[in-house]
């Protein structure tokens, strides 16, 4: 069945059926693991243009949206490391994470608290993209340090913190996670 | 007075739609990337198709050369010193001159020079090459023969290298009936 499918995607035309089929969760991931609208369509551009590419390797241990996601987390934290490479990102996302005041609550004074997908776009990137794997794709954490090449501890790590920043952001109490 | 959500944050997250539809159709600029893969990879078939007719001809090349190496390398084993007799080449190591030598292997040069030219400039490189391999080997026999001129052996390796050399004439140059041509000494 799944080499049937395989066939009519390897034209152009059947990939465009397979394209429409997984568009929106292949952008839902890039856009909240990217936080950017465009750099998310840039990535879902890359992941389609790569899996098409990648078709006649793809093996049938998994299902096509996994394989997909796995695709398009690659091509997201290739974008980062570039980008972090080309703007120094790296060191101000590092400055941000090493910093242990959390941003001011919130819903004070100033600040109205920001709804949930503007509070996971505003967090750091390891701890966006942590947070988005396990808490929103439902990954474990060794499947999530696995595709982002991090330690399963560090992931850890990186959640917890981001669900601090989100519950302070979000106007929340604190919670354990 | 603003209102806290009920909801917790893990709860929260839980209950986000996986999915997002793009603002815009991001199909088209997939679509050009595809075909633009798609182009690419005929012009890379076509050419496959050209370096693969020219590979057939240098595996024929190649697997004439290493006949005649196997041949060369039997005969040294198989018949001792001194039974067989030295061939008509000349005593300077130079071409046999037998006028029907001669005429087949200039006919053979010729076609084989005009073939060549018509050869993309790699194939011509590597066909230099395998000529140049044969005829450095006809030179290391002649130095081998200028010490011991009257060795049957060597005498017959130096013949042969005459015979490669029209053989890989004949090879380049033929289409269809590459016939081995055994010219006359």
């Amino acid at each position: 069945m799944t080499s049937q499918r395989d066939a009519a995607w390897s034209s152009v035309r059947g990939f465009e059926a397979f394209y429409r089929e997984h568009v929106g969760a292949v952008f839902g991931l890039c856009q909240r693991l990217t936080g950017q609208r465009e750099a998310a369509e840039d990535c879902t551009q890359e992941t389609f243009v790569a899996a098409w590419r990648a078709l006649p390797q793809f093996e049938a241990r998994s299902t096509h949206a996994t394989w997909l996601h796995r695709i398009a987390v690659n091509k997201v934290i290739a974008r980062n490391a570039s980008l972090a490479a080309k703007f120094e990102l790296a060191a101000a996302d590092a400055a941000h994470l090493d910093d242990t005041a959390l941003p001011e609550p919130a819903g004070g004074d100033a600040t109205p608290p920001l709804d949930l997908e503007r509070a996971i776009a505003s967090l750091p990137d390891g701890s966006r993209h942590v947070l988005v794997l396990v808490s929103v794709y439902g990954y474990s954490h060794t499947e999530a340090a696995q595709l982002l090449s991090i330690a399963a501890g560090t992931c850890r790590a990186h959640l917890h913190r981001a669900r601090q920043l989100l519950a302070l952001r979000m106007g929340l109490d604190e919670e354990t996670p | 007075m603003n209102k806290k959500p009920t909801l917790s944050v893990d709860q929260q997250l839980a209950q986000l739609p996986r999915a997002i539809a793009p603002a815009r159709d991001l199909w088209p600029g997939i679509e050009a990337c595809l075909k633009h893969d798609a182009a690419i990879r005929e012009r890379h078939l076509r050419g496959a198709d050209a370096r693969s007719t020219h590979r057939r001809r240098n595996f024929a090349l190649g697997l004439a050369a290493g006949l005649a190496a196997i041949a060369i390398a039997l005969i040294a084993t198989l018949h001792p010193r001194g039974l067989i007799a030295p061939l008509a080449v000349q005593a300077d190591g130079g071409a046999p001159r037998s006028p029907a030598f001669l005429r087949t292997r200039n006919a053979l040069e010729q076609t084989y020079s005009a073939d060549l030219q018509r050869l993309p400039r790699q194939t011509q490189a590597r066909l230099v090459k395998d000529l140049e391999i044969i005829r450095n080997a006809r030179a290391d026999i002649r130095s081998a023969l200028a010490a011991s001129p009257q060795d049957p052996l060597l005498n017959e390796l130096l013949a042969d290298t005459w015979q490669q050399e029209m053989d890989f004439y004949a090879n380049v140059s033929s289409t269809t009936d590459s016939a081995r041509v055994r010219w006359p000494l």
